[in-house]
């Protein structure tokens, strides 16, 4: 069974834009990032990221990565760290095992630098 | 430059032109609003091309998939066919009573007899072609008549003119319905979080009315949000629903302390309705929750209703997008 199977696929992705979501509105060290835009347009933007850090399906590649973050300003690890925190966080509330949890934070780790554009 | 086919013509559609300016400016008498996405006046098919997805917001899924497009948002970069619709229903309708409410809201009831559910709302068609949409505050089942809530706006072309000419036993067009802002709660004990701006409390009451005779059961909160006391209206009908029904509570909620009480008001809260909702109902989880008002308000409010706990899919909202005039825009 894949990563993304055993965490639920589609249904897990939607249990936890939510919470991630929220998670994210509420950390005073991203949320400014994700001000401004539409919630909705965002919401589906969770979902695609989520989708990719659960290892299913999606079309992102390290190139589209850089593209999609280039243009936020002032990135850092610290930033990259609290999306990071606040996935893991999210997948704990979900009662997902810590061992899955490492191989989500891993993916979501192997485009750092890409986000970071460095 | 892409070429949209419409009837027997094709037309340029210029770099920076929806097309629905494209078709307006070739001649073509395309229903049309607030040009912002918002009221689906401008709802064509697209029969040949592809339908671009971000010209299909708010559209229904079945919509979506026959190709149905908004087109003040649809900027074709490919050649496209289009059709004009025979599937938005338009009707006349005959002006029956129009009613001050308070300082600037009209309550202005139609005859018309259509299937829609409360809180969706119609464009009313001007015999000029000039169309704004408002919201649907009558139950079918309870109500003969449509109603609706309309804040007169000083220099409002629509809204001035419904004030101060439009007689009763004139007759309105009405194009829709539109939304899906209503009451379509299985659970019939959910709490249900109804938060309205203004005229916003239109859908509401439709919502609210609607609820309660379909047997809701679970706690129905209304709160409006008004700058002061004079500004609220339907006082009196809140006040003989909530004794009617002891599920049903409501909150008025104005910025100003009104100065001299002459009849106080039941549950008067002075405040920003942001903050009474962060306070009053800080855990949203598990309710179904409607917003309604002005686009500004309700994407804070819906950002609050989603911090407070609230699920995004069960945040049920209407923005009430001004159409911009063609001479402005
Ligand atoms: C889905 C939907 C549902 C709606 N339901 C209702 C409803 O139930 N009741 C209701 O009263 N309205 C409702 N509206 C708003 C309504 O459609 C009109 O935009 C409004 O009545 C103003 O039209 P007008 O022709 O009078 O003003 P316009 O001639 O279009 O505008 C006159 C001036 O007033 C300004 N203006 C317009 N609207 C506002 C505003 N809200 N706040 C501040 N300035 C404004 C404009 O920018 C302009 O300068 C709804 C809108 C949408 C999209
Ligand atoms: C940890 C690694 C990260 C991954 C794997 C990741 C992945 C993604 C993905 C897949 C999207 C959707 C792109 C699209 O389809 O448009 C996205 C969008 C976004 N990301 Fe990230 N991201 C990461 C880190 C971050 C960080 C650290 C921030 C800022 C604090 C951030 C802010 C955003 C924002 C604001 C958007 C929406 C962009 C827009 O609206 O255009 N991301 N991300
Ligand atoms: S949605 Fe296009 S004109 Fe209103």
């Amino acid at each position: 069974m894949t990563l993304y199977e055993r965490l639920g696929g589609e249904a897990a992705v939607d249990a936890a834009v939510d919470i991630f979501y929220r998670k994210v509105l509420l950390d005073d060290r991203i949320n400014s990032y994700f001000e401004g835009v539409d919630m909705d347009a965002q919401a589906g933007k969770q979902k695609a990221f989520l989708t990719m850090v659960f290892g299913g399906p999606n079309n992102y590649d390290g190139k589209a990565m850089r593209e999609g973050h280039k243009h936020m300003t002032g990135l850092t690890d610290i930033h990259v760290d609290a999306v990071i925190e606040n996935l893991g966080a999210t997948l704990k509330e979900l009662g997902v095992a810590d061992a899955d949890i490492a191989e989500v934070a891993g993916i979501a780790n192997s485009v750092r630098d890409d986000v970071l554009n460095r | 430059m892409a070429i949209v086919n419409y009837q027997d013509c094709a037309i340029e559609i210029g770099a920076d032109q929806s097309l629905l300016d494209a078709l307006l400016d070739a001649g073509k008498d395309i229903p049309h609003g607030c040009r912002a996405g918002a009221c689906q006046s401008c709802l064509v098919q697209v029969t040949e091309g592809e339908a671009p997805e971000n010209a299909q917001s708010g559209l229904k899924e079945t919509q979506k998939q026959q190709g149905y497009i908004l087109a003040c948002q649809c900027h074709p970069q490919q050649d496209i066919r289009i059709e004009t619709d025979a599937s938005t229903n338009s009707y006349r309708a005959l002006v029956n009573s129009k009613h001050l409410e308070s300082r600037d809201v009209l309550r202005l009831r139609l005859d018309g007899d259509f299937d829609y559910r409360p809180g969706q709302f119609v464009n009313l068609i001007r015999d000029d072609g000039l169309s704004r949409s408002y919201s649907l505050a009558s139950v079918p089942e309870l109500d003969p008549e449509l109603e609706f809530h309309i804040r007169l706006h000083p220099d409002g072309q629509f809204s001035g003119w419904a004030g101060n000419e439009l007689q009763t036993g004139e007759e309105l067009e009405i194009q829709g319905p539109f939304g899906d802002c209503f009451y379509s709660v299985s659970d019939k004990v959910k709490p249900l979080l109804l938060a309205g701006i203004g005229t916003g409390l239109a859908p509401l009451y439709g919502i609210v009315r609607d609820a309660l005779q379909q047997g809701h059961m679970g706690p129905i909160h209304l709160v409006t949000g008004a700058r002061t006391s004079a500004n609220l209206y339907l006082l009196k009908e809140l006040k003989s629903l909530s004794s009617r029904y002891p599920q049903f509570s409501y909150t008025p909620v104005v910025l100003e302390a009104p100065e001299a009480v002459n009849e106080p008001i039941e549950g008067l809260t002075v405040g920003d309705l942001n903050q009474v909702i962060k306070d009053q109902f800080s855990d949203l989880s598990g309710y179904a929750v409607y917003l309604c008002g002005s686009e500004q308000r309700v994407n804070s409010l819906r950002r609050q209703a989603f911090l407070c706990g609230a699920s995004m899919k069960e945040i049920f909202y209407d923005l009430f997008v001004p159409a911009v005039s063609t001479e402005s825009a």
